[in-house]
């Protein structure tokens, strides 16, 4: 465009002689765009937990004490064959009883004369949210005495996890509309203060496009400005939460890795932020030119047509 | 063939939302060339009837024709179109008083679209046709009343637009800086743009003898070419 350093001039000669106000719509975004940010990263790491959860969901299929060896391992190789099924492995009485045995700080040999524990197939599915059908399916082959996949706590858990999501999306929601409605207010008040400029403008013939581009920038940049702190300061917080987490714990299912976390971030705060920004400040600076371009006189009876 | 007038009225009414009557039946052409003084009251209708020709008012009834088109209902997205063939000074002359002469006067090119180097030889041109070549660095608050409506002036008429409308372009003046600015809006009527004038300073109307055209409770009472009125015409010695 022939004069977009004009409209680069003008937008930044207008953020300056009203730096004050500037500053603190940058400020409110900011804290709007921080905010939204927050929610953003829990939803992410959320989706992450439940992802994770569902991948490594395991199904044990017990088998009866009085199958051999070798039936054992042909129905290991049917149920590898049923859709939905990624892996089997066959876990042997003995084997079963010796992670037990792991698992507990007690020697349970004190308490059990004998190994109680059955043989088992130890399934992950490649569809979790088929585990049922695929459980139904295995539990009525013939040597499988139970099937568990913990049906009762995944339904539990995944209803708890969709909930918090939920949650942070509706907070994700009205984030947004109220950085809307900040960055519209101030572009109404840059509009107010500049309404002699405008006037002018349209005086000489600008077009309303020309007249709104400024303004468009302006809130671009309210909008790309308070994203990129935004995420710089979740970019900074999140890597010290990382860094603290994986010391102290050692088990950390629910981390997501940094750059991931803060690629997803970047897109979705820069394209929110952008679309925020822009839109608010075209809602404002065109109700602005529909009042003022021309005020129509009173229609009288028999106006010319 | 007679030329179409550049500014025709046609039986043209304007009536406020609030049922003030600014114009009631206005019938009247304005040529290419002319200069034309608006005179009357306070609230006569004169702004009004100004505003009519560059659309910041839509007229009620009848219509206005400017440059040989109808711009009674001129859609709203041609308006610029419109208001680039037409200048326009205020008393109070609109300057935007954080940009220097220059920025001012380049503004109006700038908005529209202009080229930059045709800005950038165009202003000093107006510049100098005002008179304020040596003042072009400076902001308009360091400049006299007079000088800030030369500057409105350069910016009015740098795209050179054939019609130049002056709504009370001397009510914060004093009387010499008023025939000063007069002055150069005659020299501006000279190059061929079609002047009107609205005032309400007999003394202006009297010492350069144009067209007049007398307005009061929005009607034009009397329409009369240069040399046709009296000096001492009652009407416009209640004026001063």
């Amino acid at each position: 465009m022939r004069n977009f350093g004009f409209f680069l001039r003008e937008t930044f000669e207008g953020i300056r002689r009203h730096s004050s106000g500037s500053l603190v719509t940058f400020s409110q975004v900011f804290i709007t765009l921080f905010l939204l940010g927050i929610s953003l990263v829990f939803i992410i790491t959320i989706n992450h937990i439940v992802d994770n959860f569902l991948n490594n969901l395991e199904m044990g299929a017990f088998l009866s004490d009085d199958l051999t060896y070798d039936q054992s391992v042909e129905l290991m190789d049917i149920v590898g064959n049923l859709p939905g099924v990624r892996n089997v492995e066959y876990v042997s009485k003995e084997e079963a009883f010796a992670l037990m045995k792991q698992q507990t700080t007690v020697d349970i040999s004190d308490y059990v004369s004998q190994n109680p524990l059955p043989a088992s197939l130890r399934i992950t599915v490649t569809s979790p949210r088929a585990a049922e059908e695929i459980a139904g399916t295995i539990a009525l082959l013939e040597g499988v005495d139970d099937v568990t996949y913990g049906e009762s706590q995944l339904q539990t858990i995944l209803t708890i996890f969709y909930g918090l999501e939920l949650i942070s999306f509706f907070s994700v929601v009205f984030t947004a509309g109220a950085t809307m409605v900040t960055i519209n207010n101030t572009i109404r008040l840059a509009i107010l203060s500049r309404r002699k400029e405008i006037r002018i403008m349209q005086l000489v013939g600008a077009t309303n496009g020309f007249i709104r581009l400024p303004f468009l920038i302006e809130g671009f940049l309210y909008g790309v400005g308070g994203a990129a702190l935004a995420l710089g300061i979740i970019a900074i917080g999140y890597g010290f939460l990382i860094e603290y987490v994986q010391e102290h714990y050692i088990f950390n299912p629910w981390i997501v890795d940094h750059d991931l976390m803060m690629g997803n971030l970047a897109i979705m705060l820069f394209v929110l932020g952008t679309l925020i920004g822009v839109i608010a400040s075209l809602i404002a600076v065109d109700k602005h030119l529909r009042d003022e371009t021309y005020r129509p006189g009173l229609v009288l009876e028999g106006v010319a047509k | 063939m007679p030329r179409e007038p550049v500014v025709h009225f046609q039986r043209t009414s304007l009536v406020y939302p609030n049922l003030v009557r600014a114009l009631e039946d206005v019938e009247m052409e304005v040529h290419e060339g002319e200069f034309c003084f608006f005179v009357g009251p306070t609230g006569c209708g004169k702004s009004s009837l100004l505003r009519c020709i560059y659309l910041s008012e839509r007229p009620s009834k009848g219509r206005v024709r400017v440059l040989g088109r109808d711009i009674t209902h001129l859609p709203p997205s041609k308006i610029p179109q419109l208001r680039r063939k037409i200048g326009v000074v205020f008393q109070d002359f609109q300057l935007l008083e954080y940009k220097t002469v220059t920025e001012n006067v380049a503004f109006a090119l700038h908005v529209i679209g202009a080229p930059l180097e045709d800005i950038r030889r165009r202003v000093p041109l107006a510049l100098r046709m005002v008179g304020l070549e040596s003042k072009a660095n400076m902001l308009p608050d360091e400049l006299s009343g007079g000088e800030q409506q030369r500057v409105a002036i350069a910016r009015a008429i740098i795209n050179t637009p054939p019609i130049l409308l002056c709504d009370e372009p001397t009510g914060n003046l004093d009387p010499d800086t008023s025939m000063e600015i007069v002055r150069l809006l005659t020299l501006v009527n000279q190059r061929g743009t079609t002047v009107l004038m609205a005032t309400h300073d007999a003394h202006i109307v009297n010492t350069f003898r144009k067209r007049v055209v007398y307005i009061e409770n929005g009607k034009i009472l009397w329409d009369r070419n240069q040399g046709e009125y009296k000096a001492d015409d009652e009407k416009l010695r209640l004026l001063s």
